[in-house]
């Protein structure tokens, strides 16, 4: 059970990291500041959850990592989307808004 | 990405772990950075800002840690860290690695050796393609056993008539023959008589040139196909050979194409083939009662064997129907081609020296299991206190079998050594009597040492690593350095593994005593001729020159030939005779009936070893005549025929009698052409009959009444020396200047030729038992070192007590005698079992004998005393104070 849970939760951050990653390319901590930002400051990832999503995302092929240099001119690891990566966010928003619409049929009905 | 892909990435850690440890580490830290950054920008203070950012991050190397679970896979990289952390287990006690590594490859090493020449010799597949396709035929009748020859008449008709072969072809007897050329001495070469569709059959195609064809069979050209050695040893690889022609056995060939080197294969023909020769089965059609033929053909694709033998069928009646005088009850037998050329008792001897290898191994196994079960007894504590925090058992038994994994595979890379220099020597020890056979380490030979690598180590590691798992964790923590609760097994364990490695070195050198025994036999037996000083050789006159059996030409060049060679310096006498006791096969046997018996029902009459001899060559052969008189000049074409018989032969049929003057003759009672026996001569054995005490008739005539083109010589001799053959060779191109002599050699020679591959086989498994016994020797010295070592306490205070030196020498002596008594009583039922089973699939070798075998238990059993006397003698010169204060 706690590992249902667990994929759950890793899904969707899996899908908001790569919603994050949409437009352009960013580091690690452009992506937390990013989902925080577009969560309204709701949303903070644990960064003990972002670096291993990252590795995975990377693993399958969705996302490529690169070095790079950033805008105070650091050594930095930008993070992309991949063709797959890309494909794969649009499937999972869609599953996503499905799976929400559901619920919230349901929870409005009752 | 690919799987291929996604598996490389998570591979990556393997081989780049340094470089993503720090990439990832530069990228925490650049993370960090930015936060604290981004802190100051919200307005705290530098370093406010760096807590701030450290306490948001949270743990790095938890995160770190779980980064890594994420991006390799967990189980290889534990795998590896099980490696690096057994080969520093290993390097702590470098005496165990390189003595279980040295036996090791010594174990490998043997058993690939074995392996290899089982996969060369009785596994061996002939290289033709479509295999299955290709068929033997073979011709029966009720006089000739079931694997006959055809008549050139009958492979005629039936190739004509059959429809179930793509192409069916004919092999005559492969004869060696001589080659001469202008200006240089004749050179004797084997030559194989083949009909115009063999290659075919075979699926084989010259490698330089043509085929022969059926159009040339018909127009009887006479033509040759060299074999690649023959073309490259005799003619120097002359590119242009195709289209000149050679003089064979005095007659012009021409020489059409070079074979594959494929053919030269020894393991393919019965001995190297210098030329095929095209040969015309129709020029003798008329031939219907004498096989000449081997048949072999190539099916149509998709013709079964049954169809094959139902078409046979139906010929063979057509045959007997209308021949029915020489093909009464003919019938011809369909069989797959046998594409494992070597004999019987060359397979048996490489299936024993596997069996006796694999045995030498499970010693190997057995020696490095008990000295893996001592080093996991001492690491029992270790084990104990890693399983108490939280390690699972499977863990710690796969430490201990990766360890003993890592020992398997360097003995099994050194073992690839051992294996290549083993073949090298063995290259050299078979070559006697298979020509240039190699042994080569191919993938399958490394494959097999692999495997066998990794069952080892399974074999020596599981059994110790489980138990040393198994123990009670509360005992084994609480123990003292020694006493453990699991002990009484455990040595009840290693006792076992000893008197099993006992039991099967005793066997191993009982087989070998077997052998040394049997070979011993076979030398000293009494022939019943004399083999020192004597030479043999075959001569194969042409027909077309001196005509066929009993043609007076080919009398006459015997005669020529005696007194020239006579006249030899060196030579003592010379005679001729047709076949030779010393080569011959056991086929050249000869029915026959006894004057005023009841003719022999068909199928049940007597058989003797029939051999046709001119007078000098019982005197050559030192064979003694015992009653009545030798042939004579006056036995000759046209006078009465005679014959004398053997020893055995006499008494069997005229018990009580006098056999001279006696009459025997051929079964056919209407014309049984009376021979009268003129004398008796003592027993002979051949030079390559093993069977000991075998009773067999020989019957001999003189050859003046029945010859033919071809003949061996026997010369007496001076001196064994190689200058005499080459004298008898020169005299024998006085004679006939087309004509080298072939097969010459000594008689000596020859016997031994025949036993080579039994003193191999018994050479080697002395060797094998000798390390053996080594091994095992060193099993017991361990386990009752060991044991010694673990009652140092009891001893100490039996010492103390009282006990004299030689009650404590007894006291250790005690379990090694025990152990060796046991050991020696299972070896000899096992070794009694290994010599039934040995006589029954070795009956070349009659090496039974319960007397050497019961030696060689005493010699097990005083070498295990001897291991087992030193560590004794060490107990009892301990120190009971020191001893009783042994932790």
């Amino acid at each position: 059970m706690p590992k249902e849970k667990a994929d759950l939760l890793q899904g969707t951050l899996d899908m908001l990291i790569l919603k994050a990653l949409e437009r352009d390319s960013v580091h690690g901590f452009g992506i937390s500041t990013r989902l925080r930002r577009m969560s309204q400051e709701v949303f903070r990832v644990e960064m003990g959850s972002l670096y291993p999503a990252l590795c995975r995302l990377e693993a399958q092929g969705w996302i490529r990592g690169s070095w790079g240099i950033s805008d105070n001119n650091r050594k930095a690891r930008y993070y992309s989307l991949t063709a797959a990566g890309r494909k794969q966010l649009h499937e999972e928003t869609a599953r996503w808004e499905l799976l929400s619409s559901t619920i919230r049929l349901i929870l409005g009905n009752s | 990405m690919g799987w291929l892909k996604k598996t490389a990435y998570r591979l990556q850690p393997l081989f780049r772990r340094r470089k993503i440890e720090s990439e990832l580490s530069d990228e925490i830290r650049t993370h960090l950075e930015m936060m604290t950054e981004a802190n100051i920008a919200a307005g705290m203070s530098p370093e406010e800002a760096h807590y701030a950012a450290r306490r948001q991050f949270g743990g790095v190397e938890q995160i770190k840690e779980r980064y890594r679970d994420q991006r390799g896979i967990p189980w290889i990289e534990k795998s590896m860290g099980d490696i690096r952390y057994s080969v520093r287990q290993l390097r702590r006690s470098p005496g165990f690695a390189v003595v279980a590594i040295l036996t090791l490859a010594m174990g490998i090493g043997v058993n690939t050796t074995a392996f290899t020449v089982l996969y060369r010799l009785p596994l061996h597949r002939l290289p033709y393609p479509e295999p299955d396709r290709l068929i033997r035929v073979f011709g029966a009748s009720p006089q000739i056993h079931y694997k006959g020859r055809l008549s050139p008449g009958n492979f005629c008709d039936l190739r004509a008539q059959t429809t179930v072969f793509q192409e069916i072809a004919a092999a005559g007897y492969m004869d060696p023959g001589s080659l001469t050329e202008p200006g240089q001495p004749p050179q004797q070469v084997n030559i194989a008589p083949v009909s115009a569709g063999y290659l075919n059959v075979l699926g084989i195609s010259p490698a330089m040139g043509r085929s022969f064809t059926a159009d040339e069979e018909a127009h009887r050209e006479r033509e040759a196909i060299l074999s690649n050695r023959f073309w490259i040893n005799h003619f120097g690889a002359d590119p242009h050979i195709v289209g000149r022609t050679i003089r064979i056995n005095a007659v012009l060939h021409s020489i059409v194409g070079v074979m594959p080197p494929v053919l030269d294969d020894p393991l393919i023909t019965a001995a190297p083939v210098g030329a095929w020769t095209l040969d015309c089965p129709a020029e003798n059609s008329t031939v219907r009662d004498e096989g000449r033929y081997l048949v072999i053909g190539r099916l149509k694709p998709g013709v079964s064997l049954v169809q094959a033998q139902e078409e046979l069928n139906a010929i063979a009646l057509r045959l007997e129907h209308d021949y029915p005088k020489e093909n009464a009850k003919r019938t011809f037998n369909a069989e797959q081609y046998s594409l494992v050329m070597v004999d019987n008792v060359t397979k048996r001897l490489s299936w024993l020296v596997m069996a006796v290898t694999s045995a030498v191994l499970v010693i190997v196994c057995v020696n490095l299991a008990n000295l893996q079960l001592v080093r996991t007894t001492s690491r029992g504590r270790e084990y104990a206190i890693r399983m108490a925090l939280g390690s699972s058992r499977g863990r710690i038994v796969r430490q201990v079998l990766i360890e003993s994994f890592l020992l398997s595979s360097a003995g099994g890379a050194l073992g690839l050594l051992v294996a290549k220099w083993g073949n090298g020597v063995l290259e050299k020890y078979v070559t006697d009597y298979l020509l240039g056979v190699d042994f080569p380490i191919n993938v399958r030979v490394m494959g097999f040492a692999f495997a066998v690598s990794a069952m080892t180590g399974v074999a020596f590691g599981a059994i110790p690593a489980w138990i040393a798992t198994g123990a009670d964790l509360n005992a084994a923590l609480k123990q003292s350095a020694r006493v453990s609760s699991s002990d009484r097994s455990r040595h009840r364990l290693r006792q076992t593994l000893i008197v099993s490695e006992l039991a099967l070195a005793l066997a191993l050198l009982a087989g070998a005593g077997y052998f040394v025994t049997g070979m011993s036999r076979l030398l000293h037996r009494d022939l019943g001729w004399q083999p020192d000083n004597l030479l043999n050789g075959f001569i194969n006159l042409a027909p077309e020159k001196y005509g066929n059996r009993n043609d007076p030409r080919l009398r006459n060049f015997q005669e020529r030939l005696l007194a020239q060679l006579e006249a030899t310096p060196g030579v003592r006498n010379a005679a001729v005779s047709m076949p030779s006791p010393m080569l011959a096969d056991d086929n050249a046997n000869c029915e026959f009936a006894v004057e005023g018996r009841p003719a022999p029902l068909k199928g049940q009459a007597p058989q003797a070893f029939s051999i046709n001899v001119t007078p000098g060559w019982f005197g050559a052969m030192g064979i003694r005549i015992l009653q009545g008189r030798n042939f004579d000049d006056g036995d000759r074409l046209g006078a009465p025929r005679v014959a004398i018989i053997s020893q055995s032969m006499a008494t069997q049929f005229w018990p009580g009698e006098n056999a001279v003057g006696k009459r025997i003759g051929n079964l056919d009672s209407k014309n049984p052409d009376w021979t009268e026996v003129v004398g008796v001569v003592a027993d002979i054995t051949g030079g390559n009959d093993f069977r000991l005490g075998r009773v067999h008739y020989d019957l001999y005539r003189p050859i003046a009444q029945n010859c033919d083109s071809w003949f061996f010589v026997t010369v007496r001799t001076e001196t064994e020396s190689p200058l005499v053959q080459d004298s008898v060779r020169r005299a024998v191109a006085k004679v006939e200047p087309d004509l080298a002599i072939a097969l010459l050699t000594t008689a000596r020679g020859a016997i031994t030729g025949h036993m080579s591959r039994f003193f191999i086989v018994s050479q080697l498994l002395v060797e094998l038992a000798v390390l053996g016994l080594i091994l095992s020797a060193a099993g017991i010295y361990g386990v009752i070192a060991n044991l010694a070592a673990e009652r140092t306490q009891e001893i100490g205070i039996r010492m103390a007590l009282g006990a004299q030196a030689r009650d404590v020498l007894w006291l250790v002596l005690g379990n090694a005698i025990r152990l060796a008594a046991i050991g020696t009583v299972i070896g000899l039922a096992l070794a009694f079992v290994l010599a039934t089973l040995l006589a029954k699939t070795m009956p070349d070798v009659p090496g039974r004998n319960p007397l050497v075998t019961l030696c060689l238990a005493g010699l097990l059993i005083g070498v295990a005393l001897l291991a087992s006397w030193l560590p004794a003698q060490k107990a009892t010169e301990l120190n009971p104070v020191d001893a009783l204060r042994a932790e």
